[in-house]
C-alpha cells in the first residue's frame, strides 16, 4: 500500500513537467461552459410586439411578461413598436380578425431553433392568456409537461458538459504522460524495475481518475454557481463518473503506449473527448437524431453516464432507457480496456525486444 | 578476475535483421570488479549491456547475472543491478530529490530505509545542497552523478554504466571517476561501457575489446599495452630524414609515419636497450634535435586491435 501510494504521488508530482497540458484538460470545459453560458444560451428572449390596440392585446403583452422561468428572470421580454418600425425579423402583431383576436407571428426561418423558442413562448404567454381571461367558457387547456419544471438550457448544456470534463482531463492527461515517458527515455525506468506492472498501472489509472474527477467538480461546481442548480446527490454524480473516467483513463494511456509521441497522443485525447461528447447524448436528448445517430450513441459510453446522470439534475426524472443494460455496458467497457491496457503495456513496455 | 562470478556471457550472439551485431561473445565479469567494454562506436557494447539487462533477447548463447537466468529470471535479476543509459533520462522539471524517490518507488525493497539511503548518496555525490533544485538546472556532470546516485539507490551488486563521463568536462569526469572507484571498495560491481581510452586505463581492471560483435581481447589494461611488445619512437631532426625505411632496416620497425616534416615516428621492439645504436646512425647523417621513447598506450593497443578505418 505504501509502495502505492508513493507511486500515486509521484504520478501526481509529473505534473509539474506539463503544467499547461493540465491547464487546457483541467480548465477548458469549465471555460467552454462559461463563454457559451454567456454568449449562447440566453434564458431571457426578447421579443419584439406592436404596440397593441386592443385590451385583449394588452393582456397578451402581460402575460408574456408574467411567463418565468426557474432560474428567475423572465422567459418573454416584450419590446413594444409601432407598426412603423420594419427592421425587426420576428414580430408579434395581435390583431381582431373578424372580432376574433388573433396573434400573429411573423418571422424568417433563418435560425429554426429561434423560431421554436418564439413559439413555444407565445404559447405559453397565450396559454397564461386563455386560461386567466377565458377560462372554461372558452378552450381549457390543460399542460402536461414531461419535467415539472422548465429546465434552462445552462443547466442542460452545463450536466451534459460534467462528463466532458472528467473524460477530456483523463483521457489528454493520460496520453501526454504516457508518450511523455517515451520521448524523455524514462519508460526505462518502468522497463527494468522490479515492481509488478499491476501496481505500476494502478497508479497511474488512479492518479489520472483523481484529474478527471477534479475537472468534472471545477465544472460541477461552476455549474450551481451560475445557474444555483445543484444535483440532488453530488456522491451520485461523482460515483456515475467514475467508470467513464476509467475508460478516458485507459484510451488516454493506450494512445500514449501505441503511439510513443505526445503531440499525437494529446490530439487523440482531445478528438475522442469531443467525438464522444457530441455523439454521446450530449446534445441527443435536446434535439432528437436521427435514428442511425441514435443507435451509434447508445454504443458511445457518455450516453448512458448522462442518461444515469439526469434524474439527479432534473428531479429525479428517470430517462435511462434500461439502468441494469446501461451499468453492464459500462463495466463491460471498463473491463475491456483495463485488460486491453495491461496486454499493450506488457507488449510495448515490458517485452524484449526480439 | 577478483571473487565469485557476477554475470556470465556464454557464445551470445544477437542479430538485427542480416546484420550481426553481436557475434559468439563470451566473457564473464567477477564480484567487485570494473569491467570495461571497449569498442568504436557500433562495436556491440551497448547491444552487449542491453543483452545483460534482458532489453533485448538473445538468439543464441546463455546470460546469467548474479546466478540467476536474465531470460527467465528477469525480475530477480532487476531487483540486483542498476543502470545508467548513455541518454540521461530524467523528469527535468522535478527536483533531484523527486526523480529519486520516484526510483525509489520503482525499485527500493525497504522504503523506511530510503531517506537516510538518498541522503547519503545526495551527499557522497556532492548533490546534496541542490538537491530541492529541478534537475533542468544542473550541469552535465551534475546529471551523470545524479544517474550514479539514482542507479545506486536500491543497492544494487552490479552497476551497468553507459560511457560515464560522455560530454562532460574534465573535473567531473574525475570526481564521477572517484565515485565508481569507492563504490567498488564498497564491493560494487561496475559493467562500463565506453570509448574513452583515459577513462578505460584510470578505471577498469579488466577490459575486454570489442569489435563488429566480437570478442577481440580480454585483460587488464597494463597487460593489454604490455603485450604489444613494442615501443613507440619519436625522433626529431633538423632536417627530414629522406629514407626512414633504409635508414631503419636494421631495427625491425614498423608503422612508420611523419607526422611533422621533421618528425618520424615508428614502433620497435625493446627500444630502449637499442636507443644508443639508433642514436648514432642517425646521427652520422643527420643533426638529432630529440628521441622520445614512449610505451604503447591503450589508444595504441586499441588501435592495433581495432585497425584505424573510420566507424559510424
Amino acid at each position: 500500500m505504501r509502495r502505492y501510494l508513493l507511486l500515486l504521488l509521484n504520478d501526481l508530482k509529473l505534473s509539474r513537467t506539463a503544467l499547461v497540458v493540465h491547464l487546457i484538460a483541467v480548465l477548458q470545459p469549465t471555460l467552454m461552459y462559461v463563454l457559451m453560458s454567456v454568449i449562447m444560451v440566453i434564458p431571457t428572449f426578447d421579443m419584439v410586439v406592436v404596440q397593441p390596440q386592443t385590451e385583449l392585446g394588452g393582456d397578451l403583452v402581460d402575460a408574456m411578461e408574467e411567463v418565468g422561468s426557474p432560474i428567475g428572470p423572465n422567459y418573454i421580454n416584450p419590446i413594444l413598436i409601432t407598426e412603423a418600425d420594419t427592421d425587426h425579423r420576428q414580430v408579434i402583431d395581435i390583431v381582431y380578425l373578424d372580432g376574433i383576436p388573433t396573434a400573429y407571428q411573423r418571422y424568417g426561418y433563418i435560425d429554426s431553433n429561434l423560431v421554436k423558442n418564439l413559439r413555444n413562448r407565445l404559447t405559453a404567454a397565450l396559454l397564461v392568456l386563455w386560461n386567466r381571461e377565458l377560462g372554461s367558457q372558452a378552450i381549457l387547456v390543460n399542460e402536461h409537461p414531461w419535467l415539472p419544471q422548465e429546465v434552462p438550457y445552462t443547466v442542460y448544456f452545463g450536466m451534459a458538459m460534467i462528463p466532458l470534463a472528467a473524460y477530456l482531463a483523463s483521457a489528454l492527461i493520460g496520453g501526454y504522460l504516457m508518450a511523455q515517458e517515451f520521448e524523455r527515455g524514462t519508460i526505462l525506468e518502468y522497463r527494468l524495475c522490479p515492481t509488478p506492472y499491476q501496481l505500476l498501472l494502478a497508479a497511474k489509472i488512479t492518479r489520472l481518475l483523481l484529474t478527471g474527477l477534479a475537472a468534472a467538480a471545477i465544472l460541477y461546481i461552476t455549474l450551481g454557481v451560475v445557474t444555483g442548480v445543484w444535483a440532488s446527490s453530488t456522491l451520485a454524480v461523482f460515483v456515475i463518473l467514475l467508470p467513464l473516467t476509467l475508460i478516458a483513463a485507459c484510451i488516454g494511456l493506450l494512445a500514449g503506449l501505441l503511439t510513443q509521441s505526445s503531440l499525437p497522443s494529446f490530439l487523440i485525447g482531445l478528438a475522442s473527448a469531443f467525438a464522444f461528447w457530441l455523439m454521446g447524448s450530449g446534445f441527443g436528448l435536446a434535439a432528437g437524431f436521427s435514428p442511425v445517430f441514435e443507435r451509434i450513441s447508445r454504443l458511445i459510453p457518455n450516453t448512458p453516464v448522462i442518461e444515469m446522470l439526469f434524474p439527479y439534475f432534473y428531479f429525479d426524472r428517470e430517462v435511462a432507457s434500461n439502468p441494469t443494460i446501461v451499468q453492464i455496458q459500462l463495466t463491460g467497457y471498463c473491463l475491456v480496456l483495463l485488460i486491453l491496457i495491461a496486454a499493450v503495456y506488457r507488449r510495448r513496455v515490458l517485452t524484449m525486444q526480439r | 578476475m577478483a571473487g565469485e562470478i557476477a554475470i556470465e556471457v556464454k557464445s551470445v550472439t544477437r542479430r538485427f535483421g542480416s546484420l550481426t551485431a553481436v557475434d559468439d561473445l563470451s566473457f564473464e565479469v567477477g564480484e567487485g570488479e570494473i569491467f570495461g567494454l571497449l569498442g568504436p562506436n557500433g562495436a556491440g557494447k551497448t547491444t552487449t549491456i542491453n543483452l545483460i539487462l534482458g532489453l533485448l533477447t538473445v538468439h543464441k548463447g546463455k546470460i546469467q547475472v548474479l546466478g540467476y537466468d536474465v531470460a527467465s529470471q528477469t525480475r530477480q535479476v532487476y531487483r540486483r543491478v542498476g543502470y545508467v543509459p548513455q541518454e540521461t533520462n530524467f523528469y527535468l522539471d522535478l527536483s533531484a530529490e523527486d526523480n529519486l524517490w520516484h526510483h525509489a518507488a520503482l525499485y527500493c525493497q525497504d522504503l523506511k530505509a530510503v531517506k537516510n539511503r538518498m541522503a547519503e548518496l545526495l551527499r557522497f555525490t556532492e548533490l546534496w545542497q541542490r538537491r530541492k533544485d529541478p534537475v533542468r538546472t544542473f550541469s552535465g556532470g551534475m546529471k551523470r552523478r545524479l544517474a550514479l546516485a539514482r542507479a545506486l539507490l536500491h543497492d544494487p551488486d552490479i552497476i551497468f554504466f553507459d560511457e560515464p563521463t560522455l560530454g562532460i568536462d574534465v573535473q567531473g569526469r574525475f570526481a564521477l571517476w572517484e565515485h565508481i572507484q569507492q563504490q567498488r571498495v564498497d564491493g560494487k560491481t561496475f559493467v562500463i561501457s565506453t570509448n574513452n581510452m583515459v577513462e578505460a586505463d584510470t578505471l577498469c581492471d579488466r577490459l575486454l575489446i570489442i569489435d563488429h560483435g566480437k570478442a577481440i581481447t580480454l585483460d587488464s589494461p597494463e597487460s593489454l599495452k604490455s603485450g604489444m611488445r613494442y615501443d613507440v619512437v619519436t625522433i626529431r631532426t633538423s632536417l627530414p630524414i629522406d629514407a626512414p625505411e633504409t635508414l631503419l632496416a636494421n631495427y625491425d620497425v614498423q608503422n612508420i609515419s611523419r607526422p611533422q616534416p621533421d618528425e618520424l615516428r615508428f614502433e620497435m621492439q625493446n627500444a630502449e636497450a637499442r636507443a644508443a645504436s639508433l642514436i648514432k646512425e642517425i646521427s652520422e647523417g643527420y643533426q638529432l634535435d630529440s628521441i622520445l621513447i614512449a610505451r604503447p598506450s591503450l589508444d595504441d593497443v586499441f588501435l592495433y586491435h581495432t585497425g584505424r578505418a573510420l566507424r559510424e
